[in-house]
């Protein structure tokens, strides 16, 4: 079986081991997707020649940039070591864009059976309700052309 | 009639269109034509318009020197070292670097104003929590709000504190004496806040070595060394000229040339840098901005608004509270700057008692520099906040905002506004 997972910069250890428990991962094929989100740029266009300084100077953008990466490489690493050793066959990707339009595309392009996604980062006590689901991982809910496991608790996808 | 008439149309389509942005037009380009509009349709002599951009040259020569300041410290590493140092004293714990950063923020504020924390501070703390792998939202949001609320702490924290001071005459002494300690008091209690606002998202641990951190903020030690002088001594000759009554628009811009001295003596000024930071179009916007309120001001308006706020002020306290909330409403209805300039323009012209007058403007200050943190276009900061945040796909819609506004900006007000109150006779 070849499994999707969205990976953020937290708790991706945590999802993948919800997984594990719902659907056993040895032996399978993991997708590690990290998504940077650059779907807001075009507010960047908007703020250009507004009033204070012309938003963000381009060496602040290449400290971000860079910040933004290592984050995301050490995420994927963290994971993949995770994957390894419940006995996956993980492959890690790293790519830039709107997090839940990559992950539909990338799901397939891939031909995965199945694209596990966390219903929110960041929150830790979300309970099932309105607005419990993040707009990266409702997204995916929607678009996605193969099937979607959702997950919910401490875990997350971008 | 005519005269009211054509102020009041004018004023508010300008507004609308500083807010709005039709067409994406700027807001300087917007403010400049309805100040120009003033003129075409004789509301106001140009002489009157010169007049009024003349009397706020050191409004002018502040903003100027203040960006040109900001963008010296900033190449010389001096926010990534303030966003390191923020790491280092939070010791791996995301709860207390929370706080770290609201008091790296507040000191920037207080001596670099509110638009260097808002600016310049928040993708820094942007690129801290990326590197620790923190959420950030509790710490971008920390830096805007902070941004706001310690900018009532000295006269050079905001710019509309200088607009404020200079048109009353108000020395250092009597700044402290009215407004400091509800400064510190709202800092406190927006931080307090936070902490319960935040609580589900903060309990993350992480690691840093923050040497590597500064090493890498830091490009040239000695530059940075002598960056850090040359803002300790602008720091304290803002306190000594604002204790003076001199004028803090010469201080700034004589900073901002120590600074360039100390820059050109370690060979590494880098023009192109400072260059980012300085906007010409942010002058042109107060410029639009000083003479829009002159027009309505000569046609009666902002009498007119200040004596309906009058009417609410029975004596002292209540002058404070009429102002804070004039100028809280104000600010989210069309920005924190114009807001401020109707409500001083009416309260030196305007029927408000002269004893009353202290206590109302000091409400007003309050309610302009806390107010805006309610609604995203409540500070040209904010709004720039807003963007910087979605660029980097923190998805923060202006609900979110609003929401945390809400619970947070009238508690900030109505404790700011009670302590302010006590400093005057009841």
């Amino acid at each position: 079986m070849r499994i999707l997972i969205g990976v953020a910069e937290r708790g991706a250890p945590e999802l993948l081991a919800e997984l594990d428990r719902l659907v056993p991962l040895s032996g399978s094929e993991l997708v590690l997707v990290h998504v940077i989100d650059n779907g807001a740029r075009g507010e960047m266009d908007l703020a250009r020649g507004r009033l204070l300084p012309r938003p963000m100077p381009k060496h602040r953008l290449r400290a971000i940039g860079d910040a933004e990466r290592r984050a995301a490489e050490v995420a994927l690493d963290e994971v993949a070591t995770v994957a390894k050793s419940l006995g996956a066959l993980p492959e890690a990707l790293s790519a830039e864009g709107e997090p839940g339009r990559v992950v539909s595309r990338l799901a397939e392009e891939r031909s995965c059976d199945l694209v596990a996604v966390a219903a929110r980062v960041d929150r830790e006590h979300e309970r099932p309700g309105p607005h419990s689901v993040g707009h990266s991982a409702r997204f995916v809910l929607d678009h996605s052309p193969r099937p979607v496991l959702l997950l919910r608790g401490p875990v997350a996808i971008t | 009639m005519y005269r009211e008439f054509a102020a009041a149309a004018i004023f508010l389509v300008a507004m609308a269109a500083v807010i709005t942005r039709p067409r994406r037009l700027n807001e300087s380009i917007a403010a400049a034509l309805g100040g120009l509009a003033m003129l075409v349709f004789g509301v106001l002599r140009p002489d009157q318009a010169l007049a009024a951009l003349a009397s706020e040259w050191n409004l002018f020569l502040f903003f100027l020197g203040l960006m040109l300041i900001s963008g010296l410290a900033d190449a010389a590493g001096f926010f990534d070292a303030a966003g390191a140092l923020a790491v280092a004293a939070a010791r791996g714990s995301g709860r207390l670097l929370l706080l770290t950063v609201f008091l790296a923020g507040a000191a920037i504020t207080t001596f670099l104003s509110n638009d260097a924390t808002a600016l310049i501070l928040t993708p820094v703390v942007y690129s801290v929590t990326a590197r620790l792998r923190l959420p950030p939202l509790p710490y971008l949001f920390a830096t805007t709000f902070v941004a706001d609320t310690a900018s009532m702490t000295l006269p050079v924290s905001n710019p509309i504190n200088i607009l404020i001071s200079d048109r009353i005459a108000l020395n250092l002494g009597m700044y402290a004496g009215h407004l400091l300690a509800a400064s510190l008091v709202a800092i406190a209690l927006n931080a307090a806040l936070f902490l319960v606002v935040f609580r589900g998202e903060l309990g993350r641990r992480f690691q840093a070595d923050w040497r590597t951190v500064l090493i890498e903020a830091v490009p040239n030690r000695r530059l940075f060394r002598l960056t850090c002088a040359g803002l300790a001594v602008i720091a304290a000759a803002y306190l000594a000229a604002s204790a003076g009554r001199l004028p803090l628009g010469s201080v700034a811009v004589g900073g901002a040339a120590l600074l360039a001295v100390l820059a050109l003596i370690t060979r590494s000024l880098r023009p192109a840098r400072v260059r980012d930071h300085v906007s010409l179009s942010l002058l042109l916007y107060v410029a639009g901005l000083l003479v829009l309120v002159r027009g309505i001001e000569e046609a009666g308006l902002t009498a007119a608004v200040v004596g309906w706020l009058a009417g609410l002020a029975r004596g002292q306290v209540s002058a404070v509270v009429a102002g804070l909330v004039g100028a809280a409403i104000g600010a989210n209805l069309i920005n924190n700057v114009p807001a401020t300039l109707v409500l001083l323009s009416g309260a030196s012209s305007g029927p408000l008692e002269a004893q009353l007058r202290l206590p109302f403007l000091m409400g007003a200050l309050a309610g302009a520099d806390l107010g805006p943190n309610l609604t995203p276009v409540g500070s040209l900061s904010t709004m720039l906040w807003l963007v910087i945040v979605r660029r980097h796909g923190v998805q923060v819609s202006n609900l979110d905002y609003l929401k945390l506004g809400a619970i947070v900006t009238p508690a900030l007000l109505l404790t700011a506004g009670l302590v302010i109150a006590t400093t005057f006779q009841p």
